[in-house]
């Protein structure tokens, strides 16, 4: 019984841990300030960083990595502050009072997108769990890495030196941050014993989370047609289902996290009112950035390209975004002080691979790279470069629309990465073309790992069809009169006198602040 | 009251293209997701069809073997490390070390092999400590045992010895 109801229980916490972290960063009751749907998928987010945070910092201190005594107690407060009422203005305990900044009860927009992405987050993460719980761990990645740590932390209580700086006994990416096997270990511990079907659950969820999150986010961006094709495609994108959600591996953690992190930082910056309760998103996209940084080691940039794409275009926004990005630095930096102090050096990034003369010498290999990543790309056949081209249009239909900043966010986002990934792999070739045994090597690497490292750009690439499609037929700054627009470009607020003079003057649809900004104006003070 | 001009619907041609976007990703998506849902059943059965011995999966090595780490994981107490001898073979491009002792401690060997024995030990760590109180022979024949120790022979070059 304790290993059904054990990882339950675990399960649940991490929920409610998650739960309160977001009301506590945003000051706002997550079902209010994102939606149920949203808040529901956010919660688990932020579980799993809250966990992997507190994990890592008592494992980097000497503590046991155990639930007891110091993981479960504190992380039960996290839950607690989520759970009691409170009397701060602005945030409502009961339901007999709106929360001025929420959606207004009598019109809920999101509530069919919303629907659709809940139904869909539901049905994929029972369908994950019901199919992966009886497969045990037998992937080389998973044995030779995630699980192994899994149950170093869960069975060896810590940090054991042994496996986690000992270099001399050959354990492989001592660098890795520890999010994911601190989730896994963190189920063992409640399962009693070492538990690969719990560790399979959490992964089911976090499907169901990205499904939840990205669904109900697109519906914000784009409205509900565009959420639907994007969530269809998001699904779909070849390799997520069929095996990297069976895998008990960081992939579709790093991944989800920093999808997620991309929508919200698209939220931000569409919207063009600069005065809309802009917190609780940023707050949401510092837990994901230090989601992904904590996920594993690519998570680091993927969340520093997002949050740096985020700080070029959300004009009026910049200083929050470069604190969300901070901050989702700042509770990764405990594990950086770790791996310094130790020595555990990043197998990509070191002073073999950064070398003048290495980089010189791998160089010729970036057509051959470049081939190989198209080659293995998810979804990279004919539907994918329909994807594309379907993208690229949308993109100019959107751009016309005055939708440029979500374009360059996500065009960003996509090349960027895909940049840093194609230089990864050449940087880290054995040796120049005329070694026999570099071209045999690089492209096993290929062959093994761009389907699931290159998931980020894939899947953006995938959804911005669809993305730039329904933000085109919401007006951006087309609907903004030309002195709105004129404050928009200079970076100020659109609606500085047309507030003053009507509440409902601010609404504009195409904005994710629609209804919150409204309301906001036209609620008594 | 709006006292500013009302957002502006988009034209119809942009309304068109839009609209031939969103059912095409669609059907994209809808064509994609029945053979991914079958990928997914098909790897999903084949990963549950795997064999277990003593809670270990039975991978390539077999059931035999398996069956031998097993013993080794019910003799060697948790916490405990073991040191792991297996047959030489050429050196990894990928070793990182930059010096070993071949054979031992995933040293020039089958890396694939010695990641999934370090992991089938489970909480008992490798090490590559001459005088560690374990030492477990996968497919290679121990020499002449230290003065003092003991040897559980599982199969010819599956030995547990213990100091």
């Amino acid at each position: 019984m304790r290993q059904l109801l054990g990882p339950a229980a675990g399960v649940a916490l991490v929920l409610l841990v998650g739960h309160g972290l977001l009301r506590l960063a945003s000051g706002r009751r997550p079902h209010r300030a994102f939606g149920i749907v949203p808040a529901v998928g956010l919660s688990w987010f932020a579980g799993v960083a809250a966990l992997g945070v507190l994990t890592t910092l008592v494992g980097v201190l000497g503590l046991t990595t155990r639930p007891l005594p110091v993981l479960a107690p504190v992380l039960g407060l996290f839950a607690l502050a989520g759970l009691v009422p409170s009397r701060r203005p602005g945030e409502h305990a009961g339901g007999d009072r709106a929360d001025p900044a929420a959606e207004p009860a009598t019109r809920r927009p999101y509530l069919v997108g919303d629907l659709v992405a809940a139904a869909a987050g539901l049905l994929l993460a029972v369908r994950v769990a019901t199919l992966s719980a009886g497969i045990p761990a037998s992937a080389n990645d998973e044995y030779a890495l995630w699980m192994l740590r899994t149950r170093a932390l869960s069975q060896l209580g810590g940090l054991d030196p042994r496996v986690f700086v000992d270099g001399s006994a050959g354990y492989q990416h001592q660098e890795y941050p520890l999010f994911v096997p601190a989730l896994f270990a963190w189920l063992d511990s409640w399962a009693g014993r070492p538990s690969d079907p719990a560790a399979h659950v959490a992964v089911a969820i976090t499907c169901g989370a990205l499904l939840a999150v990205a669904g109900s986010l697109l519906t914000r961006l784009a409205g509900p047609a565009a959420a639907a094709a994007g969530l269809l495609l998001l699904v779909s994108v070849p390799t997520l289902l069929a095996t990297q959600a069976l895998r008990l591996m960081a992939d579709v953690t790093v991944f989800s996290f920093a999808f997620c992190l991309t929508l919200v930082l698209l939220l931000v910056v569409t919207d063009p009112h600069r005065q809309g309760p802009a917190r609780p998103w940023l707050a949401v996209a510092a837990v994901l950035g230090a989601g992904a940084i904590g996920s594993k080691s690519e998570g680091l940039a993927f969340a520093g390209i997002a949050f740096a794409a985020g700080l070029l275009v959300a004009t009026g926004r910049r200083r929050g975004v470069l604190v969300a990005g901070a901050a989702a630095l700042a509770v990764n930096l405990p594990w950086t002080a770790y791996s310094r102090a130790h020595h555990l050096s990043s197998w990509v990034a070191n002073q073999d691979t950064l070398s003048l003369g290495h980089l010189r010498s791998v160089l010729p290999w970036t057509g051959h790279v470049a081939r190989g990543m198209v080659e293995h790309w998810p979804g990279g056949s004919w539907a994918g470069a329909l994807l594309a081209v379907a993208a690229l249009v949308a993109a100019v239909l959107a751009v016309r629309a005055g939708h440029w900043r979500p374009v360059v966010l996500v065009a960003l986002v996509v090349t960027v990465t895909t940049g840093v990934l194609l230089a990864q792999y050449v940087a880290t070739a054995y040796g120049p073309p005329s070694d026999p045994r570099a071209g045999p090597l690089l492209d096993s690497q290929l062959t093994v790992t761009v389907f699931r490292v290159a998931l980020l750009p894939a899947a953006l690439l995938a959804v911005a069809g669809p993305l730039f499609a329904g933000l085109a037929l919401r007006p951006g700054y087309a609907g903004l009169t030309p002195c709105q627009q004129m404050n928009m470009k200079s970076g100020r607020n659109p609606y500085r006198r047309a507030s003053s003079e009507s509440a409902t003057t601010a609404q504009v649809s195409g904005s994710a602040w629609d209804s919150t900004s409204t309301s906001s104006q036209s609620s008594p003070p | 009251m709006r006292t500013d001009a009302a957002p502006r619907r988009p034209a119809p041609l942009v309304r068109g293209v839009a609209a031939v976007i969103l059912v095409a990703a669609a059907a994209v998506g809808l064509a994609r997701l029945p053979g991914e849902l079958a990928d997914q059943s098909r790897t999903a059965a084949a990963g549950r069809s795997l064999q277990q011995v003593g809670s270990i999966p039975v991978l390539s090595p077999g059931p035999r073997r398996t069956a031998f780490l097993a013993y080794v994981r019910g003799a060697v107490p948790p916490g405990e490390s073991v040191r792991i001898v297996q047959p030489v073979t050429a050196l990894s491009p990928l070793e990182g070390r930059r010096g070993g002792r071949p054979g031992i401690c995933g040293y020039s060997v089958s890396r694939i092999t010695y990641y999934w024995l370090v992991y089938a030990l489970e909480s008992r760590p490798s090490t590559c400590d001459p005088n560690a109180r374990w030492t477990m022979y996968y497919g290679v024949r121990p020499g002449v045992l230290p003065a003092g120790s003991s040897a559980h022979r599982f199969a010819d070059g599956y030995v547990l010895v213990r100091r």
